[in-house]
Parts: C-alpha cells; sequence; structure tokens
C-alpha cells in the first residue's frame, strides 16, 4: 500500500469500489482511477500503441500519453480515457485496453521485439512503393495491422446517454481556476462584467491543489473562492474543458455533467456542449511539464515529477519508496523535500551542475541526496522500475563519465514547463518561442481578445501569476464596458514549488556518442522514439509538419502534449538552427477529446431534423396508413387493407380512382402567397409561359427554369385577386423556389413591388380525384362544380359545412379532379366532412405511393423527371416556352448542347413480363453490347393497372424516332434485365377526356 | 362555427415529467388570435399608416421590440413587411401600395415559462438569452432547428414561441427534449 494514513484532499469515509481488469482497488471519494490504481500498487496500466510496450501513470492530468483504459462496459463503454483525469465512482470498472489477453501480460508485446524494422515511415515503406499493385497489398495488410496497432475499441451498441447543446454569452470567459484565472475571475467580476469562469478539473484551484492541504496557498483559495462564489455576475463551470476557440469570439466547452456518476441520474444528461459566445478571453491554462528523454523513460514507475507532487498532496499516494527525481530545474525540489518528509528515500538527479545555494542545504537538511550534473542515462527493469543508471553529463546532455546504478522504483522527471496556448494558437496561428524559459508563448498583443495570463504565459513567479491575472481581468472587463471598482488583487503566497525556474536546456540524456542507452521516447502514445527523429530527419523530413506526419509525432488522443516541444528541440539541434526558426505545428480543437454524443446534442434519432406534419396527418395514423418520409414531412404512403402489401394495397387504390373517387393529402405541396402590382410580371419573368393575360378566377401550369436553362420546378398559380396570386410547387423544391424567388426580388428585380410568402402552413390542401369526384364534391360544398360553371384550370370559393375554402379544377392524376384548399386549422375536420360523404360515391383515400402509379400512367413529369439535368425540350414542355417574352433561364436553354437532337428525352416505356423496372436502370438498345451508361435511363416505374401491365418512364436518346423500338432495361444492381417498347409517355387518356370532362 | 384546431392539441396534454420535484420550465400553448402580414415597398410607412392607426400602433417599430395594444401585438419583421396579432380581417387596407396576407392558421404558439425557461432557450437558439439581452417586450426572428420562429419575451420567465403549424409538433418535442433536466410541467390550452 502506498496510500498514506492521513492527508489529501480525498474523503476517507466515502468508500468508493473501483476494480481495474477485475482487481479491486479501495477508493475514496476524490479519488481518481489513477490515484486509485497507485494506491493499490497497480504498475502497468496499459500498452502503447506500436511497440505494445507496459504502459504506468506518467502524469496527472489530461496530458496523460500511457494510462488509459476502457471505462465501463456494455453500452456505456468508452475507450481511450485517460485514468487520470477518471473520477473514481462507486462501480467504476475499468478494464485495460490494446492487449491480449491483458496489459500485464500481452501477446502483442511481440513486436517489441521486432521494434527495429517499425521505425520511422515503415508502412510508407513496406507497403507502398515496391510492389506492383501496392494499394491492394496496403488494404490487406492494414486490416492486420489495425488489429496489431491502435487503442481502445468503441461500443457498437447504441450510447443510452442523453447529451445536449447549449449557448451562452458573456463578458469575459476565464479559462483556467488555478491562481491566474482566479484572480482574472475577482476583477473581472469586481468590475461588473459578465464572467463565465472554465476549471476542467473537478474543483477550482489548479495547481494548488497540488500544494500541501492546509497551507498558505490553500488558505489564498478560499478566500478567493469565496468572494467567486459571492458575485452573482460570475458564473463557474467546473468539470468543464474549453475544447476549442474559433473565429467570431465563439468558444467551444465540455462540461461532463454526469461522468462522475455510475450512470446519468433519471433524466440528467452525461454532457453539456457549451458554445460560449465571449468578446473578452483570459487564457489561464497553465503549463505542461516536459518530459527528459533517456532510454527506457517509457517504464511504468516513471512519471513526471509535477505528478508526483499531485499523488502526494492531493490524493495522500506515494508511488514509491525509492525514488529518484531528474531534473534540469529548481521546481521538483520542494517535492522532494516533501517525499523526504513522509519517510521516502529520496535522490535528486540534477542535469545543471550548480544550483542555488538555498536549495542545496534545504536539500540536505531533509536528508534528500543530491547529484548535480548527472543525469539519468537508462532506467531498468520491464513492468516496474528496478534501477536507474546514472552518469555526469556535459552541458548537452552526453554522459561524460562512467554510470552509476542506484536502485530505484520510480523515477519523477521535470524537463521544464511548456505553456498551454492551445486556445490562443487555435485561432490566431502559431505561438512565438521565447528563448527566455525555453517556451512558445502567445505574442504579446494587447488588442488580443484572448489575453494569456499566468504560467500559461510564461510568468515567472506567483506573485507575477496573480497579478497578471488580475490586470488581465480587469482589462477585459474594461474593455466590455464594466468598470467598476476592482480594488487591490489577492495578496501572493508562498509555494515552494513553482515552474521552472533555472531551467537548462538539456533534456535528453544520451552516451557519450550521442545516442540514448535503449529505446528513449518522445512520443509516449504514439511510440515515437528519439531515433525516430533523428531517422526522420536523415530523410529530408525537416520541416516540423512533414516531421509529425511522417513520424506520427504528437497525433493521438494526447495531441503530443508532452512530447512536442522535446520532438521541436531534437529538430532544432539536428538542424543546427535555433527553435525559433524551426517552429512548431499548429494547434487545433479539441484540446481533449470529446464525446461524439456531446457534439450531437439532442439531434439525433427523431430529433436528427424536424419533422413536419400536414394538418391531416394524426387522422392517416388513426386510419393506420404507413406512411413515409417525402423530404421533412411525412405522409400517408398506402392504407392497407388487412393482409395487403404496399404492392397489392397501391394497386387496389390507383385502380379505385381510375374507377370511382380518392381523396389524398395534399398539403405538403409548396404554397407561396405572390402578392403585389408586378406580380403579373414576376411571374412572367419566373415561369417560361405567359401569365398577363391569366384572369382573377383561373389557374395556370407553369414551368420555371433554373438560370443555366435546366427545369427547376413546376406547379399550378392561381390567380386570386387583383394583386394576389397564389402559387404551388412540387413538395420538395417548395423552399427553394421560394428562396430563389426572395433572390431575385431583393437583388436583380428590386424595381418590382412584389412580396412572395410562405403560405405553405396557412393552407391545408385535399386532391380529390376519380369519376364520382365532381358528385361528391357538390354533395359536400355550395358551389356549382358543373363543367360550365367550373372548367378545367378554374377555380372557385365554397363553403363546405360552415368553412370557407377554395376549390381549384385541376387534376394530377388525368381523371376528373379538384383541389380543395382549406385554412389548416380547419383542415382535418372539412377531410373527415368529405370523407364521411364518401360512401354513396365510393370514396377512399389514397397515398403518396398510388399518386404516383396514377401520374405516371398519365405521363406527367415530377421529382424523378424534374431532377436538375433535364430541359424543357428532354421533358415534352417545350411548347410551355413563350417566344415572346424573356425569363430565368431563357438564355442559356438555347446552349448548342441543350438543344443536341441527340439527347435522351422523355419516353413511355411498356415493359414486357410481370416483372417491373427500377428507376435508376439504364437503356440499351435490344441488340448490341451492354457497355458505358447506356442510352438512356429509367425515371420512374410502377405497375399500371389501367393498362394493365408494368410501365416506366425514361429518358432515352433520340427518344422522338424511337417509337415503337424494343429496348433493354438493365439493372446492374439487381442484376435483372427486361425487355420494353418505346411508347408516348401519356400512356393513359392522352386527349385528356377524363380530365377535362 | 367549426373550431380552429390547434396542431398542438396533442401535446399539450396536462401533466409533470423529468427531473426535478419543482419543475423548471412550463411549456403549453394557446390559441392564435389571428395573424395577418402586411407587406410594403419603399413607401410602407405611408402604405400602413391607416392600419396602424385603425390598430392604434404609434409607427412600424423596430425589429427587436414588440408593440403591444390592449388587443393587437406588432411586430416589425423587415424593414418593409409587419405581423399583427389579434388585428382581425385586414383584407380591406389591401392596395397597391399594401399587400396584406391571412397567416391565422400559418402558426402555431408554443408558451415556454419558468425559471429555466432561459436555460431552454438557451438549448434552443444560438442567440443571447440573458435577460440583459432579451428582456419583456423584446422578440427575436430566430430558427430552432432551422425552422424560423419568433419568440417573444413576456416576461423575465416567460416566452411565446410563434412557430409555423406543420412544424410545431417537432419543435414541441425538441423543447420539450431539451428542457426534461430541468423538470417539465406542461399545461393545456390555456
Amino acid at each position: 500500500m502506498t496510500r498514506l494514513p492521513s492527508g489529501g484532499r480525498i474523503d476517507r469515509t466515502a468508500h468508493l469500489k473501483v476494480t481495474f481488469d477485475g482487481r479491486m482497488l479501495p477508493a475514496f471519494q476524490g479519488d481518481t482511477l489513477a490515484s486509485a490504481m497507485l494506491a493499490e500498487g497497480v504498475c502497468v496500466v496499459g500498452r502503447s500503441f506500436k511497440y505494445h510496450r507496459p504502459r504506468g501513470v506518467f502524469s496527472a492530468g489530461v496530458e496523460e500519453p500511457g494510462a488509459m483504459v476502457h471505462l465501463r462496459h456494455g453500452d456505456r463503454r468508452e475507450p481511450n480515457v485517460r485514468a487520470t483525469v477518471t473520477e473514481a465512482f462507486d462501480g467504476l470498472v475499468a478494464t485495460g485496453q490494446n492487449a491480449w489477453p491483458d496489459v500485464r501480460f500481452d501477446i502483442g508485446a511481440v513486436s517489441n521485439v521486432l521494434s527495429p524494422f517499425l521505425s520511422a515511415g515503415f508502412y510508407y515503406k513496406t507497403f507502398i512503393g515496391p510492389l506492383k499493385d501496392s494499394t491492394k497489398f496496403w488494404m490487406l495488410c492494414e486490416t492486420f495491422i489495425r488489429k496489431a496497432a491502435g487503442m481502445g475499441r468503441g461500443s457498437y451498441l447504441s450510447d443510452p446517454d442523453r447529451y445536449e447543446k447549449r449557448t451562452l454569452f458573456c463578458d469575459v470567459l476565464v479559462v483556467g481556476g488555478g491562481a491566474a484565472g482566479l484572480s482574472a475571475a475577482l476583477a473581472a467580476g469586481r468590475a461588473g462584467a459578465d464572467v463565465v469562469l472554465v476549471e476542467q478539473d473537478t474543483a477550482l484551484g489548479g495547481a494548488i491543489l497540488s500544494d500541501p492541504v492546509g497551507g498558505a496557498s490553500d488558505k489564498w483559495l478560499t478566500a478567493v473562492r469565496a468572494e467567486l462564489e459571492a458575485l452573482s455576475n460570475v458564473r463557474i463551470l467546473t468539470r468543464t474543458t474549453a475544447i476549442g476557440a474559433y473565429d467570431g469570439d465563439t468558444f467551444a466547452l465540455i462540461e461532463r455533467v454526469s461522468d462522475h456518476l455510475a450512470v446519468p441520474e433519471a433524466h440528467e444528461v452525461r454532457q453539456t456542449y457549451w458554445q460560449v459566445h465571449a468578446p473578452n478571453c483570459v487564457m489561464a491554462t497553465g503549463a505542461l511539464e516536459r518530459p527528459l528523454v533517456f532510454g527506457g523513460n517509457d517504464k511504468p514507475g516513471v512519471m513526471l515529477a509535477g505528478a508526483l507532487r499531485t499523488y502526494l498532496h492531493r490524493y495522500a499516494v506515494v508511488p514509491g519508496q525509492k525514488i529518484i527525481l531528474a531534473t534540469n530545474n529548481d521546481s521538483p525540489y520542494q517535492t522532494a523535500i516533501d517525499l523526504a518528509g513522509i519517510g521516502a528515500s529520496v535522490t535528486v538527479v540534477d542535469l545543471r551542475a550548480q544550483v542555488a545555494d538555498d536549495l542545496i542545504a534545504r536539500l540536505q537538511e531533509a536528508g534528500v541526496a543530491l547529484r548535480l550534473g548527472q543525469g539519468v542515462v537508462q532506467a531498468t527493469g520491464w513492468q516496474t522500475i528496478k534501477a536507474a543508471k546514472i552518469a555526469p553529463v556535459d552541458e548537452n546532455g552526453r554522459a561524460n563519465g562512467a554510470p552509476t546504478k542506484i536502485p530505484a522504483d520510480l523515477i519523477a522527471i521535470s524537463g521544464g514547463w511548456a505553456p498551454v496556448v492551445h486556445l490562443w494558437s487555435q485561432r490566431f496561428g502559431r505561438p512565438v518561442y521565447s528563448s527566455d524559459g525555453d517556451v512558445f508563448v502567445a505574442p504579446d498583443d494587447p488588442n488580443c481578445p484572448i489575453q494569456p495570463a499566468g504560467l500559461s504565459a510564461a510568468a515567472a513567479s506567483i506573485e507575477g501569476v496573480i497579478a497578471q491575472g488580475f490586470d488581465k481581468g480587469q482589462a477585459a472587463a474594461a474593455a466590455s464596458g464594466a468598470t467598476s471598482p476592482t480594488g487591490k488583487a489577492p495578496e501572493s503566497f508562498e509555494t515552494g514549488a513553482f515552474w521552472q525556474a533555472n531551467h537548462a536546456r538539456q533534456w535528453a540524456i544520451l552516451t557519450a556518442s550521442g545516442k540514448p542507452k535503449g529505446k528513449a521516447f518522445v512520443d509516449f502514445q504514439h511510440d515515437v522514439k528519439l531515433s525516430d527523429i533523428d531517422q526522420a530527419h536523415l530523410e529530408g523530413y525537416i520541416s516540423v509538419e512533414h516531421l509529425k506526419r511522417y513520424s506520427t509525432l504528437g497525433m493521438a488522443t494526447d495531441q503530443g502534449k508532452t512530447s512536442n516541444i522535446n520532438a521541436l528541440s531534437r529538430l532544432a539541434d539536428l538542424r543546427s538552427r535555433p527553435m525559433a526558426e524551426v517552429g512548431t505545428t499548429t494547434f487545433r480543437p479539441p484540446f481533449t477529446p470529446v464525446a461524439m454524443g456531446a457534439m450531437v446534442g439532442h439531434e439525433h434519432g427523431r430529433h436528427f431534423r424536424p419533422t413536419r406534419l400536414t394538418p391531416i396527418h394524426h387522422w392517416h395514423v388513426e386510419q393506420n396508413a404507413e406512411l413515409t418520409e417525402a423530404g421533412a414531412w411525412m405522409r400517408p404512403w398506402y392504407y392497407p387493407k388487412a393482409g395487403e402489401d404496399l404492392q397489392q394495397a397501391y394497386i387496389r387504390e390507383a385502380a379505385h380512382v381510375r374507377t370511382h373517387v380518392g381523396m389524398i393529402d395534399v398539403s405538403t405541396l409548396g404554397k407561396i402567397a405572390v402578392q403585389g402590382p408586378d406580380a403579373a410580371e414576376f411571374l412572367n419573368r419566373i415561369y417560361v409561359n405567359g401569365w398577363k393575360t391569366l384572369a382573377i378566377g383561373r389557374l395556370r401550369y407553369g414551368v420555371m427554369l433554373r438560370e443555366d436553362g435546366f427545369v427547376m420546378d413546376d406547379g399550378a398559380t392561381a390567380r386570386l385577386g387583383e394583386n394576389d396570386y397564389f402559387m404551388s410547387t412540387t413538395t420538395a423544391n417548395a423552399a427553394k423556389v421560394l428562396s430563389k424567388m426572395e433572390f431575385l426580388l431583393q437583388t436583380a428585380w428590386r424595381d418590382l413591388r412584389v412580396h412572395v410568402t410562405s403560405v405553405t402552413d396557412q393552407w391545408a390542401a385535399i386532391a380529390v380525384a376519380g369519376p364520382n369526384a365532381r358528385s361528391l364534391l357538390s354533395d359536400v360544398s355550395d358551389a356549382d362544380l358543373s363543367k360550365d360553371a367550373l372548367p378545367n384550370n378554374h377555380f372557385t370559393q365554397a363553403r363546405i359545412d360552415g368553412v370557407d375554402v377554395r376549390i381549384h379544377r385541376m387534376s394530377y392524376s388525368g381523371e376528373l379532379a379538384y383541389e380543395v384548399y382549406v385554412p389548416a386549422g380547419y383542415g382535418q375536420h372539412v377531410w373527415q366532412v368529405i370523407h364521411d360523404a364518401g360512401p354513396p360515391h365510393n370514396l377512399l383515400p389514397y397515398g403518396t405511393e398510388s399518386m404516383g402509379a396514377l401520374r405516371i400512367e398519365k405521363g406527367h413529369v415530377a421529382g424523378p423527371e424534374i431532377e436538375g439535368r433535364t430541359t424543357l425540350k428532354d421533358l415534352g414542355l417545350e411548347g410551355f416556352a413563350s417566344s415572346k417574352k424573356p425569363f430565368v433561364g431563357s438564355v442559356l436553354r438555347k446552349r448548342p448542347v441543350l438543344e443536341d437532337p441527340a439527347r435522351p428525352i422523355l419516353v413511355g416505356l411498356e415493359i414486357e413480363g410481370k416483372t417491373g423496372a427500377k428507376p435508376g436502370a439504364l437503356l440499351f438498345a435490344e441488340t448490341g453490347k451492354t457497355e458505358g451508361h447506356g442510352e438512356g435511363w429509367v425515371s420512374s416505374t410502377t405497375y399500371s393497372p389501367a393498362l394493365g401491365r408494368y410501365i416506366a418512364m425514361g429518358l432515352l436518346k433520340n427518344g422522338a424516332q424511337r417509337n415503337g423500338e424494343l429496348v433493354r432495361i438493365v439493372d446492374f444492381v439487381g442484376d435483372l434485365t427486361l425487355t420494353a417498347k418505346v411508347v408516348s409517355h401519356h400512356f393513359f387518356d392522352p386527349e385528356g377526356v377524363r380530365q377535362n370532362g | 362555427m367549426v373550431e380552429i384546431a390547434s396542431p398542438l392539441t396533442r401535446k399539450a396534454q396536462p401533466g409533470t415529467f423529468g427531473a426535478a420535484d419543482q419543475p423548471g420550465v412550463i411549456l403549453g400553448t394557446r390559441p392564435l388570435r389571428g395573424l395577418s402580414q402586411i407587406a410594403g415597398w419603399s413607401d410602407f410607412e405611408d402604405a400602413a399608416r391607416p392600419v396602424l392607426k385603425a390598430m392604434r400602433l404609434p409607427g412600424l417599430g423596430d425589429y427587436r421590440s414588440a408593440q403591444r395594444t390592449e388587443k393587437v401585438t406588432a411586430w416589425r419583421i423587415a424593414p418593409d413587411k409587419m405581423l399583427l396579432e389579434g388585428a382581425g380581417d385586414l383584407s380591406g387596407y389591401a392596395s397597391d401600395a399594401l399587400a396584406v396576407l391571412d397567416l391565422g392558421h400559418a402558426r402555431a404558439v408554443v408558451t415556454l415559462g419558468g425559471p429555466d425557461a432561459r436555460a431552454v432557450l438557451s438549448g434552443a437558439i444560438a442567440l443571447d438569452t440573458r435577460e440583459t439581452a432579451f428582456s419583456a417586450g423584446c422578440y427575436l426572428q430566430t430558427a430552432i432547428q432551422h425552422v424560423g420562429v419568433v419568440i417573444q419575451c413576456i416576461d423575465a420567465e416567460s416566452f411565446e414561441i410563434f412557430v409555423p403549424a406543420t412544424w410545431s409538433e417537432s419543435i414541441w418535442d425538441f423543447l420539450f427534449a431539451t428542457a426534461l433536466r430541468c423538470g417539465v410541467l406542461v399545461k393545456g390550452t390555456s
């Protein structure tokens, strides 16, 4: 056991059951999974990506490269979870990943033996270049490589948890709840700004939480936190990570609302994705510790010195008893003293030849051994550290003396600190190198909306951190107009472990030959060794961007948080260039991995997109209609009788309409009010045909083109009044047509006094079709629907059961037909009235499938024909085009390529046999080769009850000259070939006797 | 007289749902008191004057604040367009200079209230719903799930959302799902 009997920020009265690979890990409230593992002596937590080397807990935060596990199980199993930031909860179940049978004994570790062959660029060199047909070979190998290498496995089960997205506006966003962020929030809050303070940890405090409990820093934290919590204008979000900064002063936050629970509470979300709009941001994101690089530095038992301090003071865990603290700066010294204070054997191995006298004195007083000018050349052991080989080193980190082997079970390392500048970089590009501290920082720019503060700005003292945070918070508030007096910044406090004071540049400990002793890792997660960087450089990858991609450095879930700076340093050394010249790669969101569910929020399943329902929808549902999606709409597809399938039902319904009467809900048609004194002129320009002569009370079919001459949409427009027209569009194109018209009115045709407004929601529409349509509607309405009173393409006002309606005489089915337009709130009532009056007339409702069958029989074009590639001429609609006026598309429709007589044009196809064709099937001549894209395609197809056979519409080259010719319909997908005779697409009642009757 | 059917009748069934002993959100609906659009062109102000005068409205108004009289609420939704609820039949005012359109069946009204109402709004729209930015009397033209809506702030904890009728059930469901974690009290039609 390495849990101290007292201390830490854990609640020892709250015992939690936590398991890892079936092993019980006693834990307390306040633990992380990693601290529970360390407390129980778990050394091997995971296996590395490529070589399957054992990996332990390396850090205590989001930068963790190795301690990744599967968390939970079943449909809540989550891969690649960092044990270091996973809060322990009662019932936590974690298992190892990327290992078989388990992380302690992993067969995949054999790849470690093969590592000399698996260096940088191995895949590219081996599987892509040298072989003929390399791509196929690569695809084959990839299967095996992916099984051998990789990380965790996601669940294929549906995520049972709920997520949400929220929008948040504030004056000042403070990212980071450490000393700098707290000071910034305090200043901005006191100034009266609307402040949001975000902290990714479970509690405010940042590095203060890694200080001894009850010390000066705790008192400081308690006072500042209390004041912040009392400010109503400061909103504090803990367990919340700022993952991205975007243009428009927009930030993305992920709040882990329920991740600290076994399952979210009832109705609670698991995570919230916050989209924050903040014109001013203080980035107080701290710094991440850099590792030292030496042989075996990836082994379990090697960890960052700052992490060791966190485990000691926050979790009361001491992960070793014989501890070596290897460093190139002052920051671990206080930790060494603290460790010695609880009885550990501690040796500080410092690459620097000299350190301050007071530090030496304090170490001596605490009983800590000190080796100056020395470095750890190699860590020995496999699944645990057994010893460290230590040697004197020169100013370049090269051993220049014989190594000494010191027994050790823990090596804590500190190669300095790297400011976290990710958010700034995501918006503004590459940070700049500062030789003062050997760090990359955001350039100083007082006008930048993201202002770094504290360690993220490389502040050199705790006094500086507090003062800088406070000043930046005050400035951010002032920029948003909040200028109430802020008073003084909080007093500073003593901290023994701070930043990278007196940092030296050595970070890799090499042998005299300049090579590491054994495998020395730079990127612990992607198994990128120092030698891989050397090799990439040798092969010409001298740009940091190329190096990254060739070696996969910094590309895994940790995004190189512990590796980037060391890799850049190595590249700078190899190129003999200063760091500033080598530069760094670009930081991109997200800062830490994000659950896909959080980005989806509510917008999945039935909320993936909104659904549109007609005013008569629930009647269809009550009648057990099968529904189908038509864009966003739900429409009745067919109304099955007992035992009927789709085929039987639609044939029955279509036949019924031809012989009796049917009614169908056509409320989904686009409906647009076109109003204004120039409405007729407007329609004249929009439609290909003329509109200036349309009388009030009449309606007309119209076709509109795109500017490029292709057909865009069709529909009927009625003239309701002097300045009022009622346009209908296809269901699919309603929004597009409205948008197009509005665009033209606001840009090209600003001279026209016309308004267009969607009235699709205002009107329900009921089509009544069939020989008995007139008698039925005459029974229920007060209108004179006789042929003379209401000929085709006319409309009349009428009343049905006290409801004012408009009855349009028009036909889509080719039958005697009417469309009844009803104010939507009365839609279902009028539908019911008509339906109830139906029995004497043998009325049945019919669905979209039979509606399609009827329109194909009649030869009307619809979406499958108006699909963006067809012209008026292609569709046989050329006769509608006026030659007396210009209209949208009138010029470009005359392009030679669109006038080519060989273009496929609309034809009818009478199919032989008892099998129908599939839309999209290709047309080929009766004889000849079946190659290429054929001579045309099938657009619409149905069984025709009226003709007693399968028919189709299609577009066929030279179709006008091929009447009577046999063609083959080839469905390559369904592996089916049919024979059909080319005929007119007006299959049924071509003279229009029925619809005009 | 046939009653106008609300598209939200099936949704607005009273009950308590979701978390919390004390529901943070109250969802409901109310009948639309007629809705008309008047639209004009460059001379819109002159053309609209007779309507405004009849409705006792001082002018066209701005794009963020609704104008309200005892019976009428008016929203300036575009430089040359206004929506008026409760104005009755305005067709008599139609002219070459003024287009009048009845939209009395085209919208459904979702009422959203309670201490967490603003939180629900922040989950539904990407605009600033803080009281400092969206106070009583203000309205927003925005979109919920890409469906255009007008949201009227009645008071600190009450809002009315005017939703296109055919989308209204779906938008209700989305708001309901967003509100569940706060606890939802569904009122009937008010």
